[in-house]
């Protein structure tokens, strides 16, 4: 059987959230995603290390956009998961619901 | 209330030692003018540097490993050759007491009761040629790696005080205990003579050298 690396529980955190902000998924709004929906403070580096990896896996792609005055003059990178990313996130989701299922002591917490 | 420009020092650190990501530094000013404190961007920057240089490791295992080779080979050729040789000179070239006496300052220390120009006499020029070697030994490691920005200077400067780690752990682990110097002694000197001016040597071979980008006026 080929070795398949996984992804981190952080990367695919990080995955997840760019899927859910869409098209403006740039560094703040998916670090606030992941912040709103996980109650973990990360840090926005922490966000950028882990879409590099991810990038350099395929899983996702990214544009410079154009400079902005609020941002001191500094183009935003905007990050779209592929289809290889895609994939990979659905991947991971079976794997833990295979997972999680038949635990007696997890019955009913996953609301 | 934050104002509109991030803290000045947090700013330039992170251009200094920062990844160099003008997308990241961008997304910090981006969520600072948003309403973030102070602090958080201190957080943010902080976090970045330590991110950037394990992530700069991670992809260059080999430099990294020659940059530490490297800091470390400059200074055991500069313990064991050059400093001596500099020491002896300088001790022969200049009688340091005798400069306090002609300049009348040996009275003064003496009056007062300080025994400070003692110190100063016996471990002045060994702490003087401490600092420079370190100093170059930094300046080295970041000058040979400069497309790595600062995180080659941090990695080597984090390999520094192992060797004193060492000498204090090995007996507490072989014997159980520690006879050595006190440590807080050891720390006091080990970070502003040998620790410290590397780190300086090393962020001054990679201080950003272009004009810092303006931040425009919200």
């Amino acid at each position: 059987m080929p070795r398949r690396a996984f992804l981190s529980d952080f990367e695919l955190v990080v995955l997840l959230a760019v899927l859910r902000v869409g098209e403006d998924a740039y560094g703040v709004p998916v670090a606030q995603e992941i912040e709103e929906k996980t109650g973990r403070i990360v840090a926005v580096a922490a966000v950028y290390a882990a879409l590099q990896r991810l990038e350099s896996r395929g899983l996702v792609s990214s544009v410079l956009g154009d400079p902005t005055a609020s941002r001191g003059g500094r183009a935003k990178r905007f990050f779209r998961v592929t289809g290889k990313g895609t994939k990979e996130a659905r991947e991971a989701q079976r794997a833990f619901i295979a997972m999680w299922q038949g635990i007696p002591q997890l019955k009913g917490a996953a609301q | 209330v934050s104002s509109s420009y991030p803290p000045r020092l947090a700013l330039a650190l992170m251009r200094w030692m920062g990844p160099r990501d003008e997308a990241l530094i961008g997304d910090l000013l981006e969520a600072y003018r948003g309403g973030r404190s102070d602090w958080w961007y201190w957080r943010q920057v902080l976090a970045a540097i330590v991110i950037g240089a394990v992530t700069t490791v991670r992809s260059h295992k080999v430099l990294s490993v020659r940059a530490i080779a490297l800091g470390w080979c400059f200074v055991w050729l500069y313990v064991n050759y050059v400093a001596p040789a500099v020491l002896v000179a300088a001790r022969t070239m200049f009688n340091f007491s005798d400069f306090l006496f002609v300049a009348g300052l040996t009275d003064w220390f003496y009056v007062h009761r300080i025994h400070f120009p003692a110190t100063v006499v016996q471990y002045g020029p060994a702490i003087v040629v401490a600092w420079v070697g370190m100093f170059a030994s930094g300046w080295l490691v970041g000058y040979f790696h400069r497309a790595q920005g600062a995180s080659m200077v941090l990695v080597y400067c984090a390999t520094l005080p192992l060797p004193a780690a060492s000498v204090v752990l090995w007996p507490i682990v072989a014997h159980g205990s520690y006879a050595g110097p006190p440590l807080l002694l050891l720390a006091a000197f080990l970070f502003p003579h040998v620790y410290f001016p590397a780190l300086v040597g090393g962020l001054w071979a990679v201080r950003p050298r272009n004009q810092a980008a303006p931040i425009a006026p919200e």
